[in-house]
């Protein structure tokens, strides 16, 4: 009889589970909003001895259910001013955190110029290497331990070339970029892939345009953002579908794209002021403190700087900001910009920062979560880190006179 | 590139099969989304380290578990039975065969501990000692509950053949 009582609970478990509602659209948005009440309540907890009578009113139904759980921002916070010296010397990346920083070879055995796309699970370096300046005419696979590399595939290029193969892009086991050509007037853009164990390229879609903003692998799909839409298509090939309600969005951080997409500088101005996630259908806004210069924000946090005011000679009275999107944990750090607008956080979390304007010699990142300042040892010449296409890759190369780096960012805890 | 999972495509690629398992112990859909939200906010808390011992499922189930324990107790709610999909099964899959409606309306006359063991034992398929674990008592509670709720629903529970022939229920 229990045998009989034991197969039948699990056959009307197993059914019953099938009835189960779906998840609610805003699912991630309610949880934020009580990932941050919990978290100020725990915060008052610590604070007051009393907070516990506060915490009666809403422990376990507060929590719940949607319909009050919108994010509660009234108007953002101000910007908290931070000092030179508050800021405090970097810490030093490489001897915190010795698996963030590596030193990449600049060439393949057989000497030619590598020039890095991606380092594989394992010490796989992808790279490619260049027939002349920016035309890349082989991908390669070096494996880092054996010092082996191998052909992956000949990079086609077409007649009437404009752009050569670019956003060399890793995932699935295929390695895909893209370019474009005009012909008789016409400019097309094509999107190509490989396998990364070698194999022929072939061309995964092709359409009319100039140019990709961002181009990434989605599980068994190719998505790529264009100056009007993100489009999609299946990795093996086939026709390109714009992703409904994605016009003037651009990939942000995959699932997430935001609008507007064009680097602004006028004051006031925020990139990417509203973000979507396409998977799950949530929206965020923005609500910043008031700036004289523009913002640009990634999915969580945002950052900005004053605009030179036109004759100035010295920086005062500019700073260099960010602050959560829904305008909490805003700070004014000291203004270090020598490169004008259009300033961006690098993996939702560094933004590259100047402690010495100019002259600051290392590539040097403020960490937006701990406010502390991260060097990373690496020399810095004239380059300067910006964010990737799409910033959720935590992998960043630096090639200048002193070789290629790699920095992992999701190594730095 | 990496492998690792962040928080949101965790949230998206599981709730589903988290609100299934939710609405197994709780047994009515409102309870099931909170519960699954609670877990969640709490996933959200720790996913730093809770993600890098390669186990949030594990986690969040825990949670779940733990909290509709103590959460029914909190709020002593007087609630009717769940409902029971009263559609005709058309998939002769073998769970289907042996679904019982009656047996779902009788879990949830359980207390929840109770229920919360034969569903970590019988959705779930986890042995008494890692049921223990994930809601935090002896093996030896384990089986005494196991035992009392089996005790209680095999009073009033004929096997689904002896009623209705080949044991699903076609209206």
């Amino acid at each position: 009889m229990t045998d009989d009582l034991d197969r039948a609970l699990r056959g009307t478990l197993t059914t019953a589970a099938r009835k189960a509602p779906p998840a609610e659209p805003g699912l991630l948005q309610r949880i934020e909003a009580g990932h941050r009440r919990r978290r100020r309540r725990r915060a008052s907890a610590a604070a007051l001895a009393a907070a516990v009578v506060l915490g009666g009113t809403g422990a376990a139904g507060g929590l719940m259910r949607s319909g009050e759980d919108a994010p509660p921002v009234a108007a953002p916070g101000k910007l908290k001013p931070v000092s030179r010296a508050a800021l405090g010397a970097p810490v030093k990346v490489r001897e915190q955190w010795p698996d963030a920083v590596r030193s990449i070879p600049g060439e393949l055995p057989n000497g030619r110029e590598l020039h890095p796309v991606d380092l594989l699970d394992g010490g796989t370096l992808v790279g490619a290497t260049w027939s002349s300046l920016q035309k890349p005419d082989e991908l390669w696979s070096y494996d880092l331990d054996t010092q082996k590399a191998a052909v992956i595939t000949d990079i086609v290029v077409p007649r009437g070339s404009k752009i050569y193969a670019s956003d060399i892009t890793v995932g699935g086991g295929q390695v895909v970029w893209w370019l474009s050509y005009r012909v008789e007037g016409r400019d097309t853009v094509e999107i190509w892939g490989a396998p990364v164990a070698g194999g022929a390229a072939r061309k995964v879609t092709g359409m009319r345009g100039d140019s990709v903003s961002t181009l990434l692998i989605d599980g068994d799909t190719v998505v790529w953002g264009m100056e009007d839409a993100v489009y999609r298509v299946p990795l093996p090939g086939g026709t390109p579908e714009e992703i409904p309600g994605t016009g003037g969005f651009e990939i942000v951080s995959w699932p997430w794209i935001g609008s507007p997409a064009a680097d602004g500088d006028r004051a006031g101005y925020i990139r990417y002021r509203s973000l979507w996630n396409v998977r799950t259908g949530e929206r965020r806004g923005a609500h910043l403190a008031p700036l004289k210069g523009a913002w640009s924000c990634g999915v969580i946090w945002c950052v900005g700087a004053t605009s030179r005011v036109r004759g100035a000679t010295d920086d005062r009275g500019m700073v260099t900001a960010v602050q959560l999107r829904d305008g909490r944990a805003g700070k004014a750090l000291p203004f270090d910009d020598p490169m004008g607008p259009g300033r961006q956080i690098v993996y939702g979390r560094f933004l590259p920062y100047f402690p010495k304007g100019l002259r600051t010699e290392n590539h040097v990142l403020y960490d937006v979560e701990t406010g502390k300042l991260l060097d990373t040892g690496i020399r810095r010449y004239n380059e300067v880190m910006g964010r990737a296409r799409n910033d959720r890759d935590p992998h960043y190369f630096v090639t200048n006179k002193d070789g290629t780096t790699l920095i992992d960012l999701s190594k730095i805890r | 590139m990496t492998d690792d999972v962040t928080y949101e495509e965790f949230v998206t690629t599981r709730a589903h099969a988290l609100l299934r398992y939710g609405y197994v112990l709780t047994g009515n859909a409102d309870d099931a989304a909170d519960l699954v939200q609670d877990g969640l906010v709490r996933l959200r808390g720790s996913w730093e380290r809770v993600v890098n011992k390669n186990d949030p499922e594990g986690y969040v189930r825990t949670i779940m578990a733990r909290r509709h324990i103590s959460l029914w107790r909190r709020r002593k709610r007087e609630r009717l039975v769940g409902s029971v999909p009263e559609e005709r099964y058309d998939d002769r899959g073998i769970e289907q065969a042996e679904h019982d409606p009656r047996l779902w309306e009788a879990l949830a006359e359980l207390p929840p501990r109770q229920r919360a063991v034969l569903v970590l034992r019988y959705y779930e398929d986890l042995a008494d000692e890692e049921i223990a674990g994930i809601l935090g008592i002896s093996r030896g509670t384990v089986r005494s509950q196991a035992a009392r709720a089996l005790g209680k629903l095999r009073a009033d529970w004929r096997p689904a053949a002896a009623v209705a022939g080949g044991g699903h229920h076609d209206r």
